[in-house]
């Protein structure tokens, strides 16, 4: 079983080289037989591609930790759940993983858009298996999971502890289906510029499929930051490291695609410019992969690093030449309209987002790339952290949050300044006085109050676009309130539901703010002494020892209490992993919607009878975490079929 | 109005976007968001979010500068002088730096002003179809029956657009 996964690899890596070839066959030929053929060796390649996957799972539940990449990633006593995520524990294993996901995506593709043309069709499927087998050659010939050693571990090494948190089984998935989804759009996007079909025809096919990727790649970002808040102990979730940024900048250039995407649909403009912005988001895709694996670029995350490094350089430079050159050889299909009705319309509003989200874009990859652009121009190594970010991406954040309150309101074509007064009047208004409200309560930070203004202002809007829109729907059905409110997710699934992801990125962003009050402290207690905290008490209890099969474990007993009263007992621990030789810290948090307490057990006397701590008090992280369900819910309201299934039945 | 408020929001943004909040300074904690961890096992991190041997020495020997009475830029610089400039955790403002700072700004810029010449070219009202829609929105059916003619429109247009939308 082990080996015929080895076997199958190669195979599957045969099946994409076919599937190219096919594909390029019966886009010149229009044939629909070649091109079922190549329908065919997608699926072979899914297939082979998943024994593959399912042969290093196999090895890892039976321990066959001759395997160097099992022995690299497991052990015996790893739970089940840890087993699975091994797979993607390292570099071989994820990069398996990749292939096999955009194999499943490409299967679903194919079966999908069956019936449709050949000519979009088959240079799609060509485009596909070009990345899958990139994807695949690493897997077998670079970097192979099945490589052994020549003798018999009794045991492996086990997973870095880092990774053994159940927000590392889902973070992962998330994100790499949120990468490898993007191929699929981009896949369409080049099979429009191959098959000369710039109408908006691909536009339509690849809109789903973006929205799959940009969904899975928000949750995808969401959850590497709840992993890193509960696993790194440093008190926050997002560090601007090079491998979160990785996963950012596809996130932004997706969503600048989404937006403009809606404007071609519209009128038929801008066509280079979504070519542009599909491709883009592709190729970040890319480079984030080859940021993360090169270990290029030096990074907390860097779990898995080799010398593919070259590989996916070249890789990358092969797509950039090859898409953007396609995108400049057919400008002369791609002229379409250019014309835009006022300078105050939704279109020019999402222009400005388009502006705003691809400055931010680009200053994130400034910012990862610079200390090695420095290195080749002034060879001095410098840093860029957190102050570089935040100094730029918070006022983008801000200006994009609030383009996300105007957008939606100004109509499509045109607006007359009467309308937008009378529109903007109420929630404007309510924007304002939420500064006002948070002057008057003593909030002095100006960025916090800012942010909350603008985020009083978005929901006044979406609020306000929910009650005209029922107020229509039940001016023109004489529908209830409440079924109006339903009928508006189904009649106008993709608005509605885009309302909700915004809902969702307005309470990320009061998460966001509530970072600017940010409290942090140190106390090195006896047993039974306490210390106040910022309107809290802690007491230091007791300190247990726990060994465990592969672990030692040291925890604190914490009393928290709020006021006078008791809230709650805290157990953070620290952790050492005897095989790895680290040490990390399990931390305890107890949250709220106001905040969160965070405490890390920091270092121990050997007798147990002092501890010292490090405390943080972080406001509104957990709003974070609700934006970013929000976001996902508002994802599935605009992709869920139950709007089309409604309109089927009321014309049957 | 519109045009009132963007500018609002973007001065206030432009203003924003220097330096200030209002952060305590000569603190710890201000210190140690401005350099990264010096040891080599937690590269890329802010010294404030690592709590390895190394930075917790550095934030000890940072606390006792403090304590001297030296302020937060003697401090950096004296541990750029004893680290290299890659301590710091946001570049000097000097030599090639200076691009590393200021190029998202310059792209944002010239992106900004691109946008802008592009909607000189391409936004062309059509007069014709203004007057119309403008009359429409004057003598909406029913207007009076169904609150103001504002509302009507805005019902219809909403009509037009979801079933715009059903179609594709």
């Amino acid at each position: 079983m082990i080996q015929l996964g080895y076997y199958a690899v190669f195979a599957a890596f045969g099946m994409a080289v076919l599937a190219i070839v096919l594909g390029v066959l019966a886009s010149r030929r229009e044939s629909d037989t070649l091109f079922e053929s190549a329908r065919n060796a997608v699926l072979g390649c899914a297939f082979f591609t998943t024994l593959g996957a399912a042969g290093v799972v196999y090895a890892m539940f039976a321990g066959d930790y001759q395997m160097k990449y099992v022995w690299a990633n497991s052990d015996r006593a790893m739970p089940f759940l840890y087993k699975l995520g091994a797979l993607w524990g390292g570099q071989s294993g994820s990069l398996l993983f990749w292939s096999w996901l955009l194999s499943i995506y490409s299967t679903i593709a194919v079966l999908k858009h069956r019936r449709d043309s050949v000519r979009l069709l088959a240079p799609a499927i060509s485009t596909l298996m070009v990345v899958e087998a990139f994807f695949l050659s690493l897997v077998a010939f670079a970097s192979n999971p099945w490589a052994r050693a020549d003798f018999i571990p009794p045991d492996g090494r086990g997973l870095n502890p880092l990774l053994q948190h159940p927000a590392m089984v889902i973070h992962p998935p998330c994100l790499y289906l949120g990468m490898v989804g993007f191929t699929v759009p981009f896949a369409f996007a080049i099979a429009a510029l191959v098959s000369r079909q710039a109408n908006s025809d691909w536009l339509k096919k690849a809109r789903g499929w973006a929205i799959v990727a940009w969904m899975f790649l928000a949750a995808g970002n969401v959850l590497g930051g709840r992993w890193a808040y509960v696993e790194l102990g440093w008190g926050g979730y997002w560090a601007w490291d090079p491998v979160e940024n990785a996963a950012f900048m596809p996130w932004l250039a997706g969503t600048a695609y989404i937006h403009s995407a809606m404007i071609e649909e519209r009128k038929g403009m801008l066509k280079v410019w979504n070519l542009v912005l599909i491709t883009t988001t592709f190729l970040l895709t890319i480079l984030g992969t080859f940021i993360t694996r090169s270990g290029l670029i030096s990074s907390v995350h860097s779990f898995a690093q080799s010398n593919i490094g070259y590989v996916f350089a070249g890789f990358l430079v092969f797509a950039v030449i090859v898409s953007y050159g396609l995108i400049v050889y057919r400008r002369r299909d791609l002229q379409g309209p250019a014309q835009l009705d006022s300078y105050f319309s939704r279109e020019s509003s999402f222009l400005f987002n388009n502006l705003v989200l691809l400055g931010g874009c680009f200053a994130v990859l400034w910012g990862t790339l610079s200390p090695i652009l420095s290195e080749a121009v002034q060879g001095t190594r410098i840093s860029v952290g957190p102050p570089f970010f935040n100094a730029i991406m918070v006022p983008i954040g801000l200006a994009l949050l609030f383009l996300m309150g105007v957008g939606p309101l100004i109509p499509w074509r045109r607006a007359s300044f009467g309308s937008l007064r009378k529109i903007f009047t109420v929630p404007m208004g309510i924007g304002l006085l939420a500064a006002l409200v948070l002057l008057v309560g003593g909030v002095r930070h100006a960025y916090a109050i800012v942010t909350l203004s603008i985020a009083g202002f978005v929901v006044a809007t979406i609020v306000t676009e929910f009650r005209r829109g029922i107020a229509a729907r039940m001016h023109s059905t004489g529908a209830s309130p409440l079924r109006a409110f339903r009928d508006l997710f189904v009649k106008g699934q993709r608005r509605y539901g885009g309302y909700i992801i915004h809902l969702g990125v307005v309470i990320v962003f009061v998460g966001f703010a509530g970072a600017a009050f940010t409290r942090e402290g140190e106390a090195k207690l006896r047993r039974g002494e306490s210390m106040g905290f910022h309107g809290y008490t802690l007491t230091f209890e007791q300190l247990d020892q726990d060994t465990q099969p592969g672990v030692q474990s040291t925890r604190a007993q914490v009393l928290l209490a709020k006021g006078a009263r008791n809230v709650a007992w805290l157990f953070p621990q620290k952790n050492f992993f005897p095989k790895m030789e680290q040490l990390a810290s399990e931390v305890a948090i107890h949250s709220g919607f106001d905040a969160d307490l965070y405490l890390v057990l920091a270092d121990y006397s050997e007798d147990g009878e002092e501890a010292s701590f490090k405390l943080y008090l972080n406001p509104l992280v957990r709003w974070f975490w609700v934006g970013g369900i929000v976001m996902v819910a508002g994802g599935l309201l605009v992709l869920l079929p139950f709007g089309r299934r409604s309109i089927r039945e009321a014309s049957a | 109005m519109t045009r009132v408020f963007c500018l609002l929001g973007l001065v206030g943004v432009a203003l924003l976007g220097s330096p200030g909040g209002a952060r305590a300074s000569d603190t710890l904690e201000s210190v140690s968001q401005q350099l990264m961890d010096p040891c080599d096992h937690c590269k890329g991190k802010l010294l404030a979010a690592c709590d390895c041997g190394p930075a917790a020495d550095l934030k000890r020997e940072v606390q006792r500068m403090l304590d001297a009475g030296r302020s937060e830029g003697e401090i950096v610089d004296s541990m750029v002088v004893r680290y290299g400039p890659w301590i710091r955790a946001n570049p000097d403002r000097s030599g090639f730096n200076l691009v590393v700072h200021y190029a998202p700004w310059a792209l944002l810029a010239a992106g900004l002003g691109l946008l802008v010449v592009f909607l000189r070219r391409v936004v062309a009202p059509a007069p014709r179809l203004a007057a119309v829609s403008g009359r429409e929105i004057a003598a909406a059916p029913g207007a009076s029956l169904h609150g103001s003619s504002n509302d009507e429109s805005y019902r219809r247009r909403l009509e037009a657009e979801l079933r715009e939308l059903d179609r594709s």
